[in-house]
């Protein structure tokens, strides 16, 4: 299983970053800014591939 | 608890072991001929074999996969051979069906495999060996009757060099676990190589030398005294000479500040071990948690050392941590007692403060039981949850997970945990923050701040709760609700949650609903969540001054916008009604 790097952003102070995630080991988030635990886990935007008729001619 | 139903298969032997007297005779015929595995495959074995020496009982086995075959009986040599007619081609594997009060999880661990990344040219080189390998050869009962010699010539090495940390503190390889036992190892193999054979150089590679227990710093200064050179840093490279087998080993030594190069005759990877590969297997059939590092958790590391989360379950030895042989010993004794303590009592006093399900509510989907960290709750697809009083620990992670309201918390009820967050917000909620606090922790953290005299801000409202997952996400959305400007949820730190991984479920919680907080146009940020231990009281005033802080930025119209937008609609304030009439 690859190993992914998440987006997270503390709900603290605002610092956004990435971390590895290994789903089967989770372990404690923590702000690497100011330490807080209050760290959100946000949603990966997965780019799609437009519609041929999408694309610009 | 307890009262287990145990299905246990037994092997076939195809031999009589009542029978069999051990004479060898059928081994001397037979045809098929395998790596020894107890020798690490330095020797071989016949298809029927004694596994190793002090085997009990002390008979013959037949290893059907290596065996030419036993349908139809295609050799039948080892049958003929045998006096005693103890060959039984027949034999089949047997299940044993056993009730059992306590199950002692003792399955060990595995040792790291160097083959699989070519760890110091471990495949390459035939005079790079592992550490059980070397035990191999300088046993005795070893494949060479004790003669240590290295494979490459069958000549004994007289310049040893010994890496330490083979599959150990390792992030890359996604080992980052110390295997506790392979530093002593080392020290033990080169005090064996200074005794047998005193005019050999040993040269040891470390990170660090792990020599704590008894009597172990003693045999590490006699190590030393017996000549054996000690380098800290680990070798680079290692290039194996073709005309003579030797290896040439490159290594920065972090002590001296200069690159080393050695020529040895031998190198022995100390390698470390790691958890079984079927211990996912056994962890599904008992409902049991595994640490970061893949090896089973504890009911608690401090408090409960050899109890697993599932009450009547204990371990012993490695496959709960690495440990050398001593503490296998004591957790062992430590295991046994605890179970006979089980067994023997007869009766079992429990906490009343149990999860109870009304069975007319249940909507049987099952989220309960997913998220109970002790499996004390039993549901089947289509049926009602019911729930193991002995098994349940009281943490309330079904009670906040479950969506139909079927479960209540006896003493922690939603009512009266409800009841408390409108009370402490009656009376001016924009000037208080409500904090939700975990009794083991979080709430001793905050004594803790309290008892050391630490200042911050008097604003905090604290309503205490047996675990982080008991708040549910209505709790939190009713504080809101009451006009809290700012809301905390705390609990164990991860590893110290008291009630095994209750908190990954207050994490997801938390997370679902900073989602709907932003889908509803309110500010996340006034949803925190902090890990509080009860040693931290002044982790607990610094977050008090921080969501002070934080409780100064919400303004009115941002409370009173949340309130609108968090009031129940019509339809749902009706069955309410309805709910609570009933």
């Amino acid at each position: 299983m690859p190993i992914l790097s998440q987006p997270f952003r503390c709900m603290a102070c605002g610092h956004e970053y990435e971390e590895p995630v290994d789903e089967e080991r989770e372990r404690e988030r923590q702000c690497p800014r100011c330490r807080s635990n209050s760290v959100r886990r946000l949603k990966r935007v997965v780019p799609t591939q437009p519609k041929p008729e999408e694309l610009p001619t | 608890m307890g009262n287990f139903t145990v299905r246990i298969r037994k092997k076939a032997r195809y031999v009589d072991p009542t029978a069999c007297n051990a004479c060898g005779e059928c081994a001397k015929v037979c045809p098929q001929v395998r790596p020894d595995e107890y020798q690490m495959g330095l020797s071989a074995r016949k298809a029927i074999y004694i596994p190793f020496p002090q085997a009990v009982p002390c008979s013959y086995i037949l290893d059907m996969e290596s065996c030419l075959g036993n349908v139809p009986i295609a050799c039948g040599k080892c049958a003929e051979a045998c006096e005693q007619n103890a060959i039984n081609y027949d034999d089949r594997d047997e299940i044993v069906t056993r009730e059992v009060g306590a199950v002692i999880v003792a399955v060990g661990a595995e040792v790291y495999d160097p083959t699989q990344d070519d760890e110091y040219g471990y495949t390459r080189f035939r005079n790079v060996i592992t550490s059980m390998e070397f035990e191999r050869l300088i046993c005795a009962g070893g494949p060479t009757c004790g003669e240590f010699v290295r494979p490459s010539d069958l000549q004994r090495p007289k310049r040893i060099g010994f890496i330490q940390c083979v599959g150990s503190r390792n992030p890359r390889l996604n080992r980052p676990w110390c295997s506790n036992i392979c530093c002593m190892n080392t020290v033990k193999d080169t005090l064996l190589l200074a005794d047998h054979y005193p005019d050999t150089e040993n040269v040891v590679f470390y990170q660090d030398i792990r020599s704590f227990g008894k009597g172990f710093e003693d045999m590490f200064q006699r190590s030393k005294e017996a000549g054996t050179r000690y380098i800290r840093g680990l070798p680079g490279e290692i290039v194996e000479d073709p005309a003579t087998g030797n290896l040439r080993v490159t290594v920065e030594n972090t002590t001296a500040g200069r690159i080393e190069r050695f020529e040895l005759d031998m190198v022995v990877l100390s390698v470390g071990v790691e958890p079984p590969k079927d211990l996912a297997r056994i962890s599904g059939l008992l409902t049991l948690s595994k640490t970061s590092d893949g090896f089973f958790m504890e009911s608690h590391p401090k408090l409960k050392p050899v109890d697993a989360p599932t009450r009547g379950v204990f371990f012993a030895g490695f496959c709960e941590s690495p440990k050398d042989i001593k503490d296998s010993v004591c957790q062992a004794g430590a295991a046994a007692s605890r179970a006979g303590a089980l067994l023997n009592a007869g009766r079992i006093r429990i906490e009343a403060i149990t999860s109870h399900i009304d069975p007319a509510a249940c909507t049987k989907c099952g989220l309960c039981a997913q998220v109970c960290p002790y499996g004390a709750i039993r549901w089947k697809k289509g049926e009602v949850a019911t729930v193991v009083e002995a098994a349940c620990a009281g943490c309330g992670a079904c009670g906040a997970t479950c969506r139909s309201g079927a479960i209540t918390m006896r003493h922690y009820t939603d009512d009266q945990l409800n009841a408390q967050v409108r009370a402490i917000l009656g009376d001016r909620p924009q000037d208080k923050v409500c904090v939700f606090a975990c009794n083991w922790c979080s709430y001793a953290g905050g004594d803790m701040a309290g008892i050391s005299r630490m200042a911050y801000p008097a604003s905090n409202r604290v309503v205490r709760t047996l675990c982080s997952a008991r708040v549910s996400e209505e709790m939190v959305l009713e504080a809101f609700r009451c006009g809290a400007p700012v809301v905390l949820v705390s609990g164990c730190h991860y590893a110290d949650c008291h009630y095994i991984t209750a908190n990954r479920q207050t994490v997801k919680r938390v997370d679902r609903l900073w989602d709907r907080l932003e889908r509803l146009g309110i500010r996340p940020e006034r949803l925190q969540l902090e890990w509080i231990s009860a040693a931290e009281g002044p982790k607990f005033a610094a977050v008090m001054r921080r969501l002070e802080d934080l409780r100064r930025t919400v303004t009115a119209e941002e409370i009173a916008h949340t309130r609108e937008a968090l009031r129940p609609k019509p339809a749902a304030r009706i069955a309410r009604a309805a709910a609570l009439q009933e």
